[in-house]
């Protein structure tokens, strides 16, 4: 904004000075332990217990020729998933936006269903419905099709396998963060291209596209780290046969079968990973360089056009059954099937006989169970409401104020995801046990609440930078020269025209937070137990998977009916962002 | 007056009997003296990754209904990072857990920092007790690993008798292996086969193409799916699976090897006294019984678990050292590198 937060004093301070200074205390402190900690020789002893200075990790690493493997396999991994992602996700998006596909809300709320579906639960599924051996849609093909050697013909446990659940896993998320660049994108430009001669293909590759490029290579960038760094899938599905990438690696490094474990290798892993994500964020940041020619929400109002499918939409619907059945269908009736047995069991007539929701009555009786309900349902909406007011600032100050230090902290929050949640779990560990004025954190809900906010907004503020680029400055600058204060602006004209993707980040967030098992388990102690490391817990070293599919059972319900309160709240939001708009339209006519 | 006195009698011969009931066993009295102290302090942070493990939700209630006052709360971190976490909370004065039940190797980190709390066995068991590190650390049970297989796939005439009957080609692809190597180490440890006849098995094993598992709960989900027909596990698993209908059997492969698992306690421990009085009740008879239900206890005459490997006639190798135990350690190490699954062996 024109005047920048130096004009306006407190307010200033408020809106960026404070945002800033947390997003520093969130992210600085795990990046100096990872660095630290990769010059130390940590063997045998834990991070700043006082190695010596040392090379050693690195030497160690870059000497090795499985490093080499693990970064091939582990950028093979990240890029085949976010492109299928991406490209599903993009489709779905614009038969949803800009066609006139029959029961659009109730498919985008089919689309959103797996964000409820933790990633764990997603694998497991996956492994019972496609181990070589007893995978139940291998026993269907073969009796169809009976391969040589008696196994397969698919194999879950291969990288391919990974690469495929993963993609899904990731498309509700994709969705959400481009979704907004789809429904706010003027059809007059559309229009303009048709009024040339050019066909809807010519249309499509010429204006839309590029108009959509910033949010695809946000998502894409942004999925490609997170790529390079996620662990559930790959680790339940890709470990167990010897297919590693960074993240799994990492894992091992930090849970030896016996000792103390070796945060120096984990540490110079990270980093490595690290040098990935600024290269990204380079790439990025070039990209996004000149964000205003991608602007597309103005002062003008308009009334978005739709594609007509036609009989296309037959083709369209079987396509979205298609993905629903995969992503979601099949992996939660598995779910519900090993819930319904006291032991995992293909399904049957004598297993059918079998069934009983003692799983369900266990669950429901443990203390522990309604103990991490409780701080389940505490904790998500706080990060959740945290994590969006903090990258809604930052977003916004990065977007309309470019100065070093906006792009220094925006920096800050995208290189948080570069830091593996593992090595991060274990940075907060030391700062909340090392720093005596922050220890009454430690073991309480707290620190989980700020573990949660620091691995997500990378994710929150993304979304936000995209929805904030396509909002065309000139609404703000009406208002600051009508002597709007930047509370005024932001308040009044900014945040109602970004509530749907406010209200989908927040959605998101809080989901997620339900979901996040790596973290709560690495800061578990016996006053803050949540869902997620319950469920962790039990499948790590319970006596069976019956209970762990109950307690997601559970969890995926309680995501679903926070998503469709959300749906609720969002199509109110449409409402208001409408009345933003015209806010910003009628500010913009005052100054004028 | 024949009725009087037969009466006396009677009477006197009750209230005897009636005394000697009463009278609490040996441990009771032992624990009973510690109660005072541990009420006081209310409540006992145990960290264990299965409540079974410390006689599941019975065994609790047994406790707290025996020493009412005090809380038993469950922690469930991960052995893989208890070490670490220990080391770290005791550096900075905040630990947040009492005791741990665990592995001896899981537990020799936090005895190197001195972080364990040294008791006298008998100021809580009056029995004869294994202890390791200088009685910082108290055996609770013999956690028996080795083969199991799927009931429903494999006649019980077919099934593996000896470790070489893991080699037959029927088992290619249908073989469920730990990647840690845990199960087959003390072959090679506890000196059963040399190094030349143990390292070909190891090779050959993995030659038959195994389902790698990481973990006793996924090889367990995959037996009983009969996504492998014969796999590694343990008999406490293969007992809560037996119990629930689930096909499956254990083995007791000659010579199976008895993991020991125990208890301790931090010397910072914020409730010592309940920790102490738990462990105790843990070592009772009443302890072991409710640890018993659940395949969890020692193998000595009067358990299930001991009966179990009399009626299998199978030969136990008994962990009885910490050099023993890292012996083994080691070798799995090596097993681990060679079948390659996991590559974690430090350079």
């Amino acid at each position: 904004m024109p005047g920048g937060p130096a004009r306006s004093g407190a307010a200033g301070f408020v809106l960026f000075a404070l945002p800033a200074a947390i997003v520093a205390y969130l992210v600085v402190p795990p990046l100096v332990l990872l660095v630290v900690s990769s010059f130390n020789s940590t063997a045998d002893q834990l991070p700043l217990e006082g190695g010596a200075w040392s090379l050693a990790n690195y030497v160690r690493i870059l000497g090795s020729a499985d490093t080499y493997v693990l970064l091939q396999r582990s950028l093979i991994y990240a890029f085949a998933t976010v492109m299928i992602a991406l490209t599903i996700a993009a489709l779905l998006v614009w038969l949803i936006e800009r066609t006139d596909l029959p029961g659009r809300n109730a498919v985008l709320g089919l689309i959103m269903l797996p964000i409820a579906i933790p990633a764990m639960a997603k694998a497991i599924g996956w492994s019972l419905l496609a181990n070589p051996n007893v995978g139940l849609l291998n026993l269907l093909i073969r009796n169809f099709y009976q391969p040589e050697d008696g196994f397969g013909p698919l194999n879950i446990y291969s990288l391919g396998g990974i690469i495929f659940v993963s993609a899904l896993s990731q498309v509700p998320s994709v969705v959400l963060m481009i979704a907004g660049a789809f429904r706010s994108f003027d059809p007059a430009l559309e229009e303009a291209g048709h009024m040339s001669g050019a066909h809807w293909l010519q249309t499509q590759r010429l204006i839309a596209l590029p108009m959509l490029k910033p949010a695809l290579f946000a998502a894409f960038i942004y999925y490609f780290a997170y790529g390079l760094e996620d662990f559930q899938i790959p680790a339940i599905l890709g470990m167990n046969a010897g297919i590693h990438v960074f993240s799994t690696r990492i894992y091992l490094a930090t849970h030896p079968a016996n000792g103390l474990p070796d945060f120096g290798l984990a540490s110079s892993y990270s980093i490595l990973l690290l040098v990935l994500a600024i290269i990204l964020i380079l790439v990025y940041r070039r990209m996004v360089r000149k964000a205003e020619s991608y602007a597309v929400v103005s002062g003008r109002g308009y009334r978005p056009a739709r594609t007509r499918l036609g009989r296309w939409k037959y083709l369209a619907l079987g396509l979205i059954g298609l993905y629903v059945l995969l992503s979601t269908a099949l992996p939660v009736l598995t779910l519900l099937w090993v819930s319904l047995q006291r032991f995992v069991t293909t399904p049957s007539i004598q297993a059918l006989g079998r069934m009983t929701l003692a799983n369900f009555a266990d669950v429901l009786q443990k203390d522990q169970f309604r103990e991490a309900l409780f701080n389940t349902l505490l904790v998500a909406p706080i990060v959740a409401t945290a994590t969006m007011a903090l990258s809604t600032l930052v977003a916004w100050y990065n977007a309309r104020w470019k100065s070093p230090g906006a792009t220094a902290v925006d920096f800050l929050t995208f290189i948080s995801l570069a830091v593996p949640t593992v090595v991060l779990g274990l940075a907060i560990l030391y700062v909340y046990l090392g720093v005596p004025v922050l220890r009454p954190v430690y073991g309480t809900i707290w620190i989980l609440v700020i573990a949660f906010t620091t691995r997500y907004i990378t994710y929150a503020t993304r979304l936000m930078s995209a929805a904030i680029i396509q909002i065309h400055k000139a609404l703000e600058e009406a208002a600051d020269v009508s002597g709007a204060t930047p509370w005024q602006v932001l308040s009044r004209i900014t945040v109602p025209l970004l509530l749907p993707s406010l209200i989908n980040g927040w959605m998101w967030v809080a989901i997620s937070s339900l979901r996040e098992a790596t973290l709560a388990v690495m800061l578990l102690t016996p006053g803050n137990i949540v869902l997620a490391s319950l469920i962790w817990s039990q499948w790590q070293e319970g006596s069976g998977y019956g209970s762990v599919a109950a307690m997601t059972l559970l969890t995926v319900g309680l995501t679903s009916g926070l998503m469709l309160m959300g749906r609720v709240v969002f199509g109110n939001a449409l409402t208001v962002r409408s009345e933003g708009r015209r806010a910003g339209a009628q500010l913009g006519r005052e100054s004028a | 007056m024949r009725v009087q006195w037969s009466l006396i009698v009677t009477l006197v011969a009750t209230a005897f009997l009636c005394s000697g009931a009463a009278r609490a066993a040996p441990w009771e009295d032992l624990l009973q003296k510690l109660y005072p102290a541990a009420k006081q302090e209310g409540e006992v942070i145990f960290n264990t990754e299965r409540e079974e493990e410390v006689g599941g939700k019975e065994g609790v209630a047994q406790f707290q209904k025996r020493y009412p006052g005090i809380k038993v709360t469950f922690n469930g971190l991960a052995g893989a990072v208890l070490p670490s976490r220990m080391v770290l909370e005791a550096k900075t004065g905040h630990v947040t857990i009492d005791a741990f039940r665990s592995d001896p190797s899981r537990a020799a980190p936090m005895v190197e920092k001195d972080l364990l709390l040294k008791i006298d066995p008998a100021e809580i068991t009056e029995q004869p007790v294994q202890t390791f590190f200088d009685d910082r650390f108290f055996k609770l049970g013999d956690h028996i690993t080795n083969f199991a297989y799927n009931s429903a796939f494999v006649p019980a005439a077919a099934r593996p008798k000896t470790y070489e009957d893991l080699l037959n080609p029927r088992w290619q692809r249908r073989l469920i292996l730990d990647a840690r190597g845990g199960e087959i180490a003390h072959l090679l440890s506890d000196k059963v086969w040399d190094e030349a006849k143990f390292w070909d098995f190891v090779n050959k094993l993995k030659a038959q193409k195994p389902i790698w598992s990481t973990r006793n709960t996924e090889a367990m989900v995959k037996l009983s799916s009969g996504e492998g027909y014969v796999g590694t596990g343990s008999y406490a698993a293969i007992e809560e699976l037996k119990r629930q209908g689930a096909p499956v059997d254990f083995l007791f492969l000659s010579p199976s090897l008895a993991q020991a698992r125990g208890g301790a306690i931090l010397r910072a421990a914020a409730h010592p006294n309940a920790a102490k009085l738990f462990l105790g009740w843990l070592l009772s008879p009443e302890g072991l019984k409710a640890r018993d239900h659940y395949a969890v206890g020692t193998i000595t005459p009067g358990t299930t678990l001991y009966d179990r490997v009399q009626a299998a006639g199978a030969t136990i190798i008994y962990e009885k050292s910490i050099d023993q135990i890292l012996a083994r350690d080691d070798v799995a190490n090596k097993i681990t590198d060679t079948w390659g699954v996991l590559s974690t062996r430090k350079d």
